[in-house]
Order: structure tokens, then sequence, then C-alpha cells
């Protein structure tokens, strides 16, 4: 540590109430730069949905703090941070009041409406720290409204980024550079609102970090922003000590790349050895032209995002001291480590969501290899995953124009957790706070009048314990001069991606119709742009999140209660969970007849107390070299095997639980994979996957 | 004559107010809150402020002319989930309002439960689906009619709630802030079919945006009944005891609602520490000034509002509990941080963390030897001899206030119990400093331009610290400063209270007594002096304690005091500790 110009040179002891009573003070900080952006923010987006985040970092560009909002944004600014040293720490240089402007993807933007300001913080002439935002903008430039470009063949045809950027120097906003930046937009003024919005929470920050400094001495405040993460890595890496060594595996899917309705896989490989988490992302699709891909720095905001959420519980959330855990593989020229001139517009919401639910589904694959009951009792399986978006433009009756972007896919529904379903419409994981919009506020907004805002019954993904069900909304033109240009955009309206866990199911698949004024339906393809005319409905049905474990253990009661609050039909308690509502008897009798029909035999007891054996899941347990099934004690044969070749195998099309897939051609490219245990019919696992590809061995144990 | 009473969770606060020929004299009382029955803690309140003033409770009654009451019941209601049984009438297809609420499911979780996804969930529904039904009808952003009210369908809707057990209704439709005409006519269908059942329209509250009206709604109908039995009760036995005045209940939007008026229970929730913030308003001005910083430190939390332009300031984002609301709400921000906060190490970060669990009443603190034995921040005030007692109702166990201390911070810590103490008030008070920062810097002021109140039972002992924290000269602790919140529910309105002459005072400030406590790292010696016998003027430093009834104020060393003329005492804090 360099000495302090300021104090003395010496670091002064850390004591644990110093400690604390910095911490919270940064915290407070963090709060007040938030307060900076939302009192003046011109964008919807960020203020109703939360779309924004703030943070603190180390003079190093290591996140120290962030807020609860878009937890993406707060691993993206450590990247960008680190890029503007890295690129101008000594040429030109960065000097006291100097702040950088960017949405370039390539170097951290999550996408290109997301728009990072950061700024060092100097301490007379010492680098202390960094602070900086992201706010999402309603336009950056671009060919099209929204700056989200359906149908690019390269980030050319898109919103094309502006590198990080010194925008404010010395204190002065630099006129030349805001036009250069403001230009772009087809909302310059909403723009400039959160600009000086971004820049005041920077100001905001420095100047109370320097306040801390006056009354602390520097090296102390440098040290608790180091401590903080120091002590949170030392504490994540214990924590990835106690658990299992292992390898789990995910492979997620992304159809339509907004030119051809082409498959990309994004495979995870996730190795845990001792304290270290290797995420191996190399067994991805080649890049897309646009649109969908993420760049390696977003790739791995998402992967920390979801690692901090997941395996972060009862931690501080001080996301570098994750991020130092972390080792991501990323292959150069695929959709999750796209190169130039590859656009990514919305690929936040298309690989990056695959990203998030890759690592959320590996992580609690590997809680449930534990044998501690608190470590199980974090299991989650995934929230909804690429949920339709709409950006919709066109006029009002007098002529106003409007452009906006649609919040309705946001409450899609929460993953199922070990003991408790899912939220219903709760949302996404890695956006904690984030919101959907009243419907009164786009009604006042936009020339629009909804037919409902309701629950989606049957979408939550079935299991011992339900994913959250999904919403799904309605809406027609109104007062409007004529038709509007809609854009839609998502994945996952054919495979299922709210993926399940412990043989939980997947949330339902979801999609958007249009139902024209002489009453043809219309399901558009995940990504197009179309048309709304007048006296059309285009209605958004929402995905649930996925189950954690085999529906047919879930309690009939809680079945019931979920038909009588009609987030269950009478026919999905039926099908999903064998449930006749209101008659036991019948309900045992089907689920025994279930069974039966998995394995094509009488099925066997469950044993009282399972076998001994190092655990791999809820339902298989290792021992002499051989898998035992931990509910029947069945042996599925030597662990030299694949255990997926060893049990009984069941494919399904992917529109058995909702029509919607089939309403367009190539559902068949994808399948569902049930694999039971061959004797007692336990659901061990469920895969999506293509029809062609290999079965994926999703847990192994390493030795010991 | 006039009263005010506030029932708190533990506590029932009374004060009477009397303006008779030889000036305005206060009486206070207090009484433990009785659940269940909480008229009885009420009157057993305004007995013992009776008995202050040296009267028996049916006279005070008789000759008051008004009582406000700032009540707890429906809140209570809500958070037991004891609730009445309600039904929600709203737009055909719009039933999932209150279910979908905006996706929201960290807001008003704890910081430790906003960071593990598990707990992540939707605020609790208050009711079943099954209670929430959609009418046909529709009226546009314009307030047009888009489709007439489908009137067989809501007189279906309300008789299937009736026979449901419904006994209140909510009627949330979209844009009734446009136009209300089919939220009325349900309201007239339900009165036809369900006479006596109580009806909530949601166009009572001018606000745009469904999901904050629906709730607000719904948490109003869901505590009107048990509000109305609560103030029909206290109003028939008040009555009885020969009270013929006006009642009056508090709210939180800083008004008042004579209690047979229209009342809006939801209007009634949180209005406690509201009314403390409408005294403080009050006070204010006798004092000249405008612009204030509230403190209450309670056992549970430390409370703050602002008052700027001699006003409340009003909240935002207003919520109760996790429940958006929709109507304006003076504003009280609260962290947990009280004299039961709990003090511990953090398991990973390894800082000394001081609540926001809290040990509560039962235990409590290890100090008031009810079984409790993990540190708090009141036994941190004990361990270093700040407090030597809870008013009159509680001797404070020293010996095992520094043991918990000791045990569960000094011995950790390798700090010594007094070091160990200091530390623990540190961090209460650093946090309290950051909430008044974070209220007043929010919009844009500079705390070094208030005055601060200091009230409720434990601000007194903490608030020269966190003053000086936040950089604020002068901090005023009201002669009634124990039973403040019932204070400002008197008369619910703004009062002017005219001099308050004290009801024991004395010429000569006698030091009453020694203590030895801990400041600037050693024991001293401290004199301590009775609150209620120091006269007008007594100016007094730092180091110092002076004890009244239900609460101690600590002078540090380099804080100064004065009692003015009213009875209250100006604090002049030191630099920060």
């Amino acid at each position: 540590m360099s000495s302090d110009p300021l104090g003395p040179g010496a670091a002064p002891p850390l004591d644990a109430t110093l400690f604390e009573v910095l911490r919270n003070r940064l915290w407070a900080i963090n709060d007040e730069a938030v307060d900076a952006i939302v009192a003046v923010s011109g964008s919807p987006i960020a203020t109703e949905g939360n779309d924004f985040n703030s943070g603190i970092l180390t003079a190093a560009g290591e996140v120290a703090l962030a807020g609860p909002y878009v937890l993406v944004h707060a691993a993206a600014l450590g990247q960008v941070v680190r890029y503007v040293i890295e690129q101008f720490g000594d040429d030109p240089g960065i000097g006291a009041g100097d702040m950088f402007i960017t949405n370039d993807t390539y170097v951290g933007a999550p996408h290109q409406p997301d728009v990072m300001v950061v700024a060092p913080v100097f301490r007379g002439d010492r680098l202390i720290a960094w602070c900086g935002s992201c706010v999402h903008q309603n336009d950056v430039g671009g060919p099209v409204p929204g700056s989200i470009t359906v149908g690019a063949t390269s980030i050319y045809e898109e919103a094309v980024p502006m590198a990080p950027t010194r925008i404010v120097e010395g204190g002065e906003l630099l006129a030349d550079v805001e036009q250069e930046y403001l230009g772009r937009s087809r909302t310059p003024e909403l723009n400039r609102l959160d600009l000086l919005g971004q820049i005041e929470a920077n100001r905001v920050v420095a100047r109370r970090l320097n306040g801390l400094c006056d009354r602390y001495e520097t090296d102390t405040v440098v040290a608790v922003l180091g401590g903080l993460i120091d002590r949170t890595e030392a504490a994540v890496r214990a924590r990835l000590e106690s658990l299992p060594d292992g390898r789990w595996r995910h492979r997620g899917l992304v159809e339509h790349d907004g030119i051809d309705d082409r498959v990309y896989e994004i495979g995870l490989t996730m190795t845990k050895q001792g304290d270290s988490l290797h995420l191996d992302f190399t067994d991805a699709s080649p890049q897309a032209p646009a649109l969908i891909n993420t760049s390696r720095a977003i790739t791995s905001s998402y992967a920390m995002a979801a690692v901090m959420t997941v395996l972060g519980y009862g931690l501080p959330w001080t996301p570098a001291g994750f991020w130092r855990v972390m080792e991501v593989d990323t292959a150069p020229g695929t959709i999750v480590d796209c190169l130039w001139p590859a656009g990514m517009s919305m690929g936040v919401t298309a690989a990056g969501q695959e990203v998030r639910t890759a690592v959320n589904v590996c992580l609690s694959r590997m809680f449930d290899a534990s044998d501690v009951p608190d470590v199980r009792s974090q299991i989650l399986a995934s929230c909804v995953s690429g949920s339709f978006t709409q950006t919709i433009s066109g006029a009002f009756d007098d002529g106003q124009e409007f452009s906006a972007m649609l919040l309705d896919g946001l409450p899609g529904g929460s993953g199922a957790r070990w003991g408790g379903d899912g939220s219903d419409t709760g949302g996404y994981l890695t956006s904690p706070a984030g919101l959907c919009t009243n419907i009164e506020t786009n009604e006042q907004h936009y020339p629009v009048l909804y037919r409902y805002r309701r629950e989606r019954t049957d979408s939550g993904g079935p299991g011992r314990w339900r994913g959250g069900v999904g919403v799904e909304h309605a809406y027609q033109l109104h007062r409007s001069a004529g038709p509007a240009t809609s854009t839609v955009f998502a994945h996952g309206q054919q495979p299922p991606t709210a993926a399940g866990v412990l043989g939980g199911e997947p949330g339902t698949q979801h999609t958007g119709i249009y139902e024209r004024s002489d009453g043809t339906i219309e399901v558009p393809p995940p990504k197009q742009v179309g048309e709304l005319a007048l006296g059309d409905v285009y209605s958004n049905l929402c995905g649930g999140g996925g189950g954690v474990g085999d529906p047919l253990d879930r309690d009939p009661a809680s079945v019931e209660h979920d038909v009588a609050e009609g987030l269950v039909s009478e026919a999905g308690a039926a099908r999903d969970y064998g449930v006749v509502v209101g008659d036991g008897h019948a309900t045992q009798a089907l689920r025994a007849s279930r069974r039966r029909e998995r394995i094509g035999r009488d099925p066997a007891p469950p044993l009282d107390e399972p076998p001994a054996g190092r655990r791999l899941s809820s339902t298989v347990v290792l021992a002499e070299g051989h898998y035992l099934c931990r509910r029947c004690g069945h042996d599925y044969g030597p662990t030299n095997e694949p255990l997926v070749s060893l049990l009984t195998l069941a494919r399904s099309p992917v529109d058995e639980r909702t029509p919607w897939p089939s309403a367009r051609p190539g559902a068949d490219r994808f399948e569902i994979r049930r694999l039971y245990c061959p004797a007692c019919a336990v659901q061990v696992d469920i895969q999506v996957a293509l029809a062609d590809a290999p079965l994926l061995e999703t847990a192994e144990l390493l030795d010991d | 004559m006039r009263i005010g009473i506030d029932t708190g969770g533990t506590f029932t606060d009374a004060v009477v107010v009397d303006s008779g020929s030889g000036g305005t004299r206060l009486g206070k009382g207090k009484a433990l809150s009785t659940p269940g029955d909480l008229t009885a803690g009420a009157l057993a309140a305004v007995e013992a402020a009776a008995s202050d003033l040296d009267q028996p409770l049916t006279e005070v009654l008789i000759r008051a002319e008004s009582i406000g009451y700032a009540t707890t019941v429906g809140l209570n209601a809500l958070l037991t989930g004891t609730g009445a049984p309600i039904g929600l009438i709203t737009t055909a297809g719009f039933e999932a309002t209150l279910p979908v609420a905006r996706a929201a499911k960290v807001a008003g979780l704890s910081p430790a439960e906003a960071t593990e996804a598990v707990c992540w969930a939707k605020p609790p529904l208050l009711l079943s689906r099954k209670r929430i039904v959609g009418v046909p009808e529709r009226i546009d952003a314009h307030g047009e009619v888009v489709r007439p009210l489908d009137e067989a369908a809501a007189v279906a809707a309300i008789k299937a709630l009736k026979d449901d057990g419904v006994i209140s209704y909510a009627v949330c439709l979209l844009w009734s802030v446009s136009n209300p005409r089919h939220e009325i006519r349900i309201a007239e269908l339900i009165a036809e079919i369900h006479p006596g059942a109580h009806v909530s329209l949601s166009s009572a509250v001018p606000r745009i945006g469904e999901y904050e009206r629906t709730m607000t709604t719904v948490l109003d109908a869901s505590t009107a009944p048990l509000v109305a039995e609560e103030i029909r009760t206290l109003a028939d036995a008040l009555a009885e005891r020969g009270f013929a005045g006006q009642l009056h209940v508090m709210q939180s939007s800083g008004g008042t609602c004579a209690a047979d008026g229209a009342l809006r229970s939801v209007e009634t929730l949180g209005s406690g520490p509201v009314a403390g913030l409408l005294a403080s308003a009050e006070l204010v001005q006798q004092l000249g000034r405008s612009e204030a910083i509230a403190t209450d430190v309670g056992g549970t939390s430390f409370d703050v509002g602002l008052i700027t332009g001699g006003e409340p300031t009003m909240a935002t984002r207003p919520m109760i509990g996790r429940w958006a609301l929709a109507h304006p709400v003076v504003e009280v921000v609260s962290i947990g941080t009280g004299g039961g906060s709990l003090a511990r190490i953090d398991p990973v970060l390894g800082g000394l963390r001081v609540g926001p669990q809290s040990a509560g009443a039962r235990p409590g603190p290890a100090c008031y030897r009810r079984g409790g034995s993990a540190p708090t921040l009141t036994d941190a005030a004990v361990a270093l001899g700040y407090l030597s007692e809870l008013g009159d109702v509680l001797e404070l166990d020293r010996e095992a206030a520094e043991r918990a201390i000791g045990d569960g911070v000094a011995t950790p810590l390798e700090l010594s119990v007094p070091d160990a103490a200091d530390s623990v008030i540190k961090v209460a008070c650093s946090q309290m400093a950051d909430l008044i920062r974070r209220v007043t810097v929010q919009r844009g002021h500079d705390p070094a331009g208030f005055t601060m109140l200091a009230y409720g039972g434990a601000a007194p002992q903490y608030a020269t610290r966190y003053a000086a924290e936040v950089g604020v000269a002068e901090v005023v602790v009201p002669a009634a400063a124990s039973v403040f919140s019932a204070l400002g529910a008197v008369d619910g309105k703004r009062l002017a209270l005219g001099p308050v002459a004290l009801t024991d005072s004395t010429s000569e400030p006698p030091p009453s007594e020694r203590r030895g406590a801990w400041f600037d790292r050693q024991f001293t010696s401290c004199p301590v002096y009775d609150g209620l016998g120091l006269a007008p003027g007594t100016q007094l430093e730092g180091p110092a304690f002076i004890d009244h009834p239900s609460t101690t104020i600590v002078l540090r060393p380099y804080d100064r005091a004065e009692v003015d003329s009213q009875g209250h005492t100006h604090l002049f804090p030191g630099p920060p500790s």
C-alpha cells in the first residue's frame, strides 16, 4: 500500500468497530448515489423498473459494494473500470474529477442501452477508489427506436457502442463528448437527465469518501474497501471448501437469432474442487450475427451475478469477493464470447439468461450432493428465462409519437426451492428489486388498453415443490392514430428454458400471440418485427419457474390448494402431479399407475433409510463402485459407466403441457428426456435438448 | 382539558393537558398495553396521567373536551394475520393485481433476507384468490366508460363473497381515480345485498397505479371492522366514565378523523410515530424554529422524521410493513437499532454488528434479568454506568450487563469490557447517524442547519453522540419526551400548548447523587441530577446525567445542557466521540 500524502504513512489497525462504522457509511454513500440517479432520471424503465445499479470499487477496480438492483450491472462496473485503468491509466493518464462513459458491450456494458459512467476517486493526488453506475436508456441510437435491432447482421446494424470515453475532465463536462453521446439518441433530453444524474452520483461518492478520509485515516478507508473483498473472498472460499468436489453440467438453448430460426447451445461444465470454482463455457455454439450474443465480459458478469445470488446466501454481497474465486472459460467466436463485429443488443436477455440458468442449476446440483441439510435448503431451480420482451412504437390519435419497451415479460415465475414453492410471478433471480409497471401507468403513457393481467395457470414447473407461475397480459391499441410497430424478442418459446432440478420439471414455455381483428391467430417467431393494427389483441404469456423434486412426491394437499387458488388446473393436477382433486384414493391409484407407466412394471417400495454411501444427489449414492438408488436401494450399475445410461429414459415432445410450441414449425427439433430409477420409478433428472444431442451426465463427484 | 393516548405494542402512553387558570399543566402516564383489550391499557394510562395531576380518572374524563387516540390495533392485526375476512371486487381480467404485486419480492425484507434468494417472497397476500372476484366493466385512462358495469355479475360476486363469509369488501376498479361511477354503484349493491358490511372503495385514494391503490384498499377493508370495534369499545368505556367530549383518531397523514366520522382504518396504521412528529412540529414552532430532525430510539428501532418549513415531510413511496400504500403518509424512516438490539461479531466480515436482531421485551437485554444473556445496546449503556434503572419500573443489573458484553463482545474482540461496550454504542450511533444523513441529505438538506429533537425512552441516552456525528449543534429533549407521541395525539391537530408548568419544580438544582461512568476511556465520578428538580435557566456541563422518570439524558464530557422555561432540556453536543 502506498503512503498517504495527507495522512500518516502506516496503515492504522482496522478494528472491528471502525470496520463496521465505515462499512455502514459506505453503504449509505452508495444509497445516496442511487438517490441522486433516481431523483433526476428521465428513464421510466430505470425508475419504475429499477433497471439500474450503482457501486463503489477499489482503486484497482474491484467492486466492493453495489446495490440490490440489476446485479449484472454491478459486475460490469468492475470490468469497465479495469478496462479504463488498463487503456488510459498511463497514457493519457487519469486525474481527479475525470469520468468515463461507455455502453460498449465488448468492454462490459450488458447491452448497448445500458450506459455506464465511472469515475476515479482521488484523495489529493492519490487514487483511493472508483465509483460508477449503469442506467438503462430508452434509446441510444441505431436503426430502430429502443436500439434493439431484430434482424441485424452485425453490430453495425445495431446501435454502434461508444467505447469508454472521457466525458468529464477535471470536473468539467466536456460539451463535445456530451454532444457526440446524446446526438446518437432519439431521446437526447431523457438521456441527458440520466447522464447528469450519473455524474452527480459520482461526485457525491467522491465528496463523501473524501469526507470519510477527513474524519478517519485515508488508509483506513482504503483498507475497509479492500477488507470487505478480502474477508468475503475468504468466506466464499471456506464455503466452497465445505462443499462436495464434483463436476456438474447444464446445456441451455437459445432458438432464433433474429434472422434464422437456428438453435444455439450454451453448455456449462462447472467444476468445484477445494476452494475453487471453475465455470467452463467453451462448449457453446458459434456466435450469431448479432442480437443474442454475449461478450466474454457479459458472460462473466452474468455468471458472477448467479454465483453471488445462489452460492452467496448469508454472506455479504461483495461482488469482487465472488469474482475472485471464479474462473470463467469461454471460447472466442462463440455465442458467449462473440468477436467483433458480432452484435449483442439483446444478448443480456438471450445468451446471458442461459448463462445465469446454467450456473444456478449447476450450483443447486452441487448443493444436492451435500450431506448438510442447511446447504440443501438453498437448492433453487431456475427462474423464467427468455420471456417475451416487446417494444412498440407508433402515434397517439393526436399525432404525438411514442415508443416504449413494455415490462410485461418481467414477472415470470421464480424457481422452486428445497422446501418451498417458487414465488409466483416473482421475476428474475439476478434482478431482485426489478419491478413491472402498473397497467394504469402503461395506459397513461401509451395508447393501449389492457384486457387482462393474470396468473398463468399450470405454467409453474411441476415438482415436489412447484415453480412459480408466470404472468399473462393482453392489450390492444386504444386512442392510437394507426397501427404500431411491434418488435418481439424472446427465446424459450419452443424448448422450456426454466430448468427444474432434482427431478423437478421445467417451467412452461412463453409465447406472444396476435389475435387479429378478423379473428385469425398468429404466433410470431421469438424474434420478429411485426405490426399491431387497430383492433388486434397482443397477448404475452410468460413462462413459469422450474420445479424441485419429483412432482409425484408433492403433497396432494398442496396441489389441491393450488387448484383452489387457480394456479394449477384440475387437468394439470392429474396430468402433472397424479392428483385427483377431492379423492385421495383415486390420487393414490393414479400415482401408482404413473409410476408403473414410467418403468413398465410395478415399482419397488421405498426403503425406510437410504443406503449408505457417498451422496451424489437426493436420489443417488455411490457405494463400492456402484450407483445406488437412495429411495429404493436399487443398484443402477457400476460408476465407471455414465449414470444416465443406467436409468430408464422416456422421451416426450415439448408441447405436452402447452400447445403453443407447436404453433410454429420446428418444435420437433427439441425433446424432453425424463430419467427414472428402473426399479422404483423416481424421477431422477429431466433434460431439455435438441433431439439429436446426446444425454448429458449432469452430476459426477470427484475423488476426495 | 385535553387528553392524548398512544397505544403501542408494549406500552400505552397518555397525557392530560390541563389549561387551567394557573397555566397549562401536563400529566403523563404509562401503562402496559393489554393484548386483546387495548381499552384497558388506554384507561390505565389515562388514569396514571390523571394521578400525575393528582386527579381521579373520572374527574379528568368528565372535564375533558377532547381525546386524541393513536391506535395500533390495525397494524397488529395485519402483522399477526388476524384481519377481517374480506373480499376484493375488481375489474374482470385484473384479479391478479394483488398477487402479482408488481413482481416485488424483496421490498421490505430485512437486509439478511434480501441477500438470501430462498427467502424472497411477495408481501403476504391477506386474502385467498378465491375471494378476489372480477366483474366485467372498464373505464379508460380518460375516465370514459369503455365497457359498462355488468350489474348482474356484480350482484353475483357480492352474493358469492357474502356466502363465503366475507364481512368486509374492498372494491378497486381500474381508473376509478378518473371515474368512480362503477365503484360507487358496486358499493350501493353491497349495501343492498349485505347491509351492515364494511365497504372500502379505492376511489377514496386519489392515486394512479392500481397495485398500490388496491393494496391500500384491501388493507383498509381488512382492518376496518377491528378498528371500528376498538374505537366503539373505547368510546363506550369513556362515555361510561363520564367523557362527553370529542374523540378523534390519529391518522398517518398527520390529520385526524372524528371517531364517528368517515374513518379510514388504513390511515390509522403507523399513526403513533406520526403523532410524535406532530408534537415535534408543534414544539419546533414554539421554539421559533422551522427545520428539525425528530429522533426516537425505542426498544427495537430508531425512527427519524424531518420537519421542514415547520411541517413534517411526507413519504415519497409510503409503505407499512411490506405493503405499499397509495395515500399520503408522514414520513418516518426506521432502522432496526434500538435499546434491545443485539450486538454480535459478524462471522464473515469480523465487524461488530448491532441489530437489526433484537432481544425484544422478552427476554430483553441481559440487564433486565428476565432470562436474556445476549448483549444489547442497553447492556452497553448499563455496563458503562450510564443507566441504573428504567424509570421506576425496572432496576437494571449492571453485573449481568457486564457479563453479557464481556462474553459476547469483549472476549472475542480482545477488548476490555468498557471498551467493548463503548464500541457497541459507537456502532449503534454511527448507524443512527447514517440514517439521519440519509433522511436529510437525500432531500438536499445539510443536517448542520437543523435542530434535533430526541424523545422516546432511549434517545436522550445517545442523542448528543449521534447529533455530534452529523454536525447538529443543538438537541432538544422535550419535557414530555417519554410520552411525546401521546402528546402529539392530543386533539390530533396542532394545538397551542401554551406554557407548560412543571408539576414538581424547585428552584435549586441539587446534584442528587454521583455515578461512576466510562467516558474517554476511563471511569469518572459524574454528577446525577434529578430532571424534575431543575429550574429554568439551569446550565450543566458533562460528564453528567439528568434522570427523568422514564428516561436518562447522558451528557458526555464537553456536552452542555440548559433547561428552558418550558422544562425542555437543550443539549449542545461537544465534538464527536
